[in-house]
């Protein structure tokens, strides 16, 4: 981040390099985190739907295959949930906060 | 991929289910067929077993232990028909009875296929509390965040 200095002199706005020690990260952000994390999510109960839609069509005959794609849709999306609830709670608890 | 990695013993174990699916259908084939004097291959119907193979995967380090990548489950890698000999029971007037009236029956013995069946039913059962106690596991480590 590079910071913006007023000079008082002429008014002029400079920038000074001697403050560009913030670096932009480099790696992912939280928010294309949380974006793919959502996604494998929905993928896991999109293939959950799918597999129920295909036991009743006769295609899987392994009743198995549908019940693991289920609890795995299940239990990813109580993680979401958990990760959600979690993040709301910090938000409110910030928004608490006294100035 | 990031989340499916917390399922890989539910993959695992799912293998396990559906080889003991195979050797129950198997099974339930060898019963069905105890009386089949008659089989496309010609001569009564011959008494068919499961192989089971493990799964390694290959693409995986095997010195990799923390990924457990390597862990494949299991396959029936072959259904494999027995060579012990057919029972003779004596029928005369059986269509397919020789010049002593013996018929050559299949080489299926029932006791033997329930105590497999048994042996199928319960290694079924054993792969389910894999899959139950994971699911349980990964409930209860959700439970570290909630209140």
């Amino acid at each position: 981040m590079a910071v913006l200095l007023i000079n008082n002199n002429d008014g002029s706005i400079q920038q000074n390099k001697g403050f560009d020690f913030v670096e932009e990260q480099k790696g992912a952000s939280f928010k294309d985190t949380l974006g793919g994390f959502i996604n494998e999510i929905n993928d896991l109960q999109v293939k959950a739907s799918d597999s129920i839609e295909k036991f009743s069509g006769g295609k899987i005959e392994n009743i198995h295959e549908v019940m693991v794609a289920m609890s795995k849709a299940e239990v990813s999306f109580k993680f979401m949930m958990e990760t959600r609830n979690k993040l709301v709670e910090t938000y409110k608890e910030v928004m608490r906060m006294q100035m | 991929m990031g989340i499916s990695k917390v399922f890989s013993a539910l993959d695992i174990s799912a293998t396990g289910l559906t080889a003991e699916r195979i050797r129950m259908n198997v099974i339930a084939n060898n019963i069905a067929n105890a009386n089949a004097t008659n089989s496309p291959d010609g001569g009564p119907y011959r008494r068919e077993q499961v192989e089971f193979q493990s799964i390694l995967n290959k693409a995986a380090n095997l010195s990799d232990i923390d990924g457990m990548e390597r862990l494949g489950g299991v396959k029936v890698s072959n259904i494999m028909k027995s060579n012990e000999p057919f029972n003779k029971v004596f029928i005369p007037g059986h269509p397919q009875a020789d010049e002593n009236g013996f018929v050559e029956m299949p080489n299926v013995n029932i006791a033997t296929e329930m105590v497999d069946l048994v042996t199928a039913s319960r290694s079924y059962e054993a792969n389910l509390a894999v899959i139950n106690s994971s699911k349980d596991i990964t409930n209860q480590a959700l439970s570290i965040i909630g209140r």
